[in-house]
């Protein structure tokens, strides 16, 4: 929860939870939204490769594994719709929370769509398991005795 | 835009709560997976992680926590879009944009923060690829509203 407390703070000071300031980045208006992206990643990339080298324990969960995934078409696909989304709204899951809790109700309504379509998904993806994992019904043949 | 944090220092500071999560943790940073496990607890589906609801409760917390100590709670609505548009165009628009941002990140298995933050620090190629393939999809996106807008988003 402390995490969380200061990633939502981030969020809000940084401005990433301003519609405006999301919307004029992906205008090339500014920077900042490239920056933070490249600061961040200059300074998680190093920090990361350390931990994932190093026999680090994390403090409650066992030994620290830092996960990567290998390129699928999901990937693709999931950031084509993602980033269709993000581009109407202006926000993302975690700074719509943002700025749904710095007093701002609109977010909400994306916020329930956020949870929805989240859910749609996960139903989808859970029906299409489901059906892979179910026995395929084989008709009988009779075979001729020898 | 606003004076806000820059991101020398804003940047830093993310990167420091991915590291962080995985040091307390062993956990992936993401928002979007709190909104799938606080629909399992909604909905009563098993399989809920309840850090991932304490890590979006602190989301809150700080994010209404650093408004109201900046004196600026519930200042501003939804910027340039609300005022571009009217309510009941604003509604359905934001509820059509959210749907499309969760049922995205389900897919792809991440948002901003676990692929675009956390995957990619980790040098993760499916990562990379997800945020490369929604970040340009969003600028081209961006730039067609704005031209069929005639300017005005």
């Amino acid at each position: 929860m402390s995490v969380g407390v200061v990633f939502g703070a981030a969020l809000f000071l940084t401005g990433m939870a301003d519609y405006d300031v999301i919307h004029d980045g992906l205008l090339f208006r500014h920077a900042h939204l490239y920056l933070m992206m490249v600061a961040t990643l200059g300074v998680g990339i190093p920090l990361l490769w350390l931990l994932g080298r190093g026999a680090w324990r994390s403090a409650v969960n066992g030994p620290v594994a830092v996960t990567r995934e290998a390129v699928q078409r999901k990937h693709v696909s999931g950031g084509l719709i993602f980033g269709t989304g993000w581009a109407i709204a202006g926000t993302c899951p975690g700074a719509v929370a943002a700025m749904a809790a710095s007093g701002k109700p609109l977010a909400l309504i994306t916020m329930a769509g956020v949870g929805i379509g989240v859910v749609l998904r996960d139903l989808q993806e859970e029906r299409t398991s489901q059906r892979q994992s179910e026995p395929v019904d084989v008709p009988a043949v009779a075979v001729p005795p020898v | 835009m606003q004076p806000y944090v820059p991101w020398y220092i804003g940047g830093p500071l993310f990167a420091l709560c991915v590291v962080a999560l995985y040091w307390l943790t062993n956990q992936r940073l993401g928002v979007s997976g709190s909104y799938l496990h606080i629909s399992k607890i909604v909905m009563r589906r098993p399989g809920a992680q309840a850090w991932r609801i304490w890590f979006f409760a602190g989301v809150l917390l700080g994010a209404g926590g650093a408004a109201a100590a900046n004196g600026v709670f519930a200042e501003g609505g939804y910027g340039h879009l609300a005022e571009v548009l009217p309510m009941s165009a604003l509604v359905p628009v934001l509820l059509v944009g959210g749907m499309l941002i969760g049922y995205g990140a389900r897919f792809a298995g991440g948002c901003t923060s676990s692929h675009g933050i956390s995957g990619c620090s980790s040098l993760s190629g499916g990562s990379f690829v997800t945020t490369a393939v929604f970040f340009s999809t969003a600028v081209v996106v961006t730039w067609l509203l704005h031209l069929f807008s005639g300017g005005a988003l």
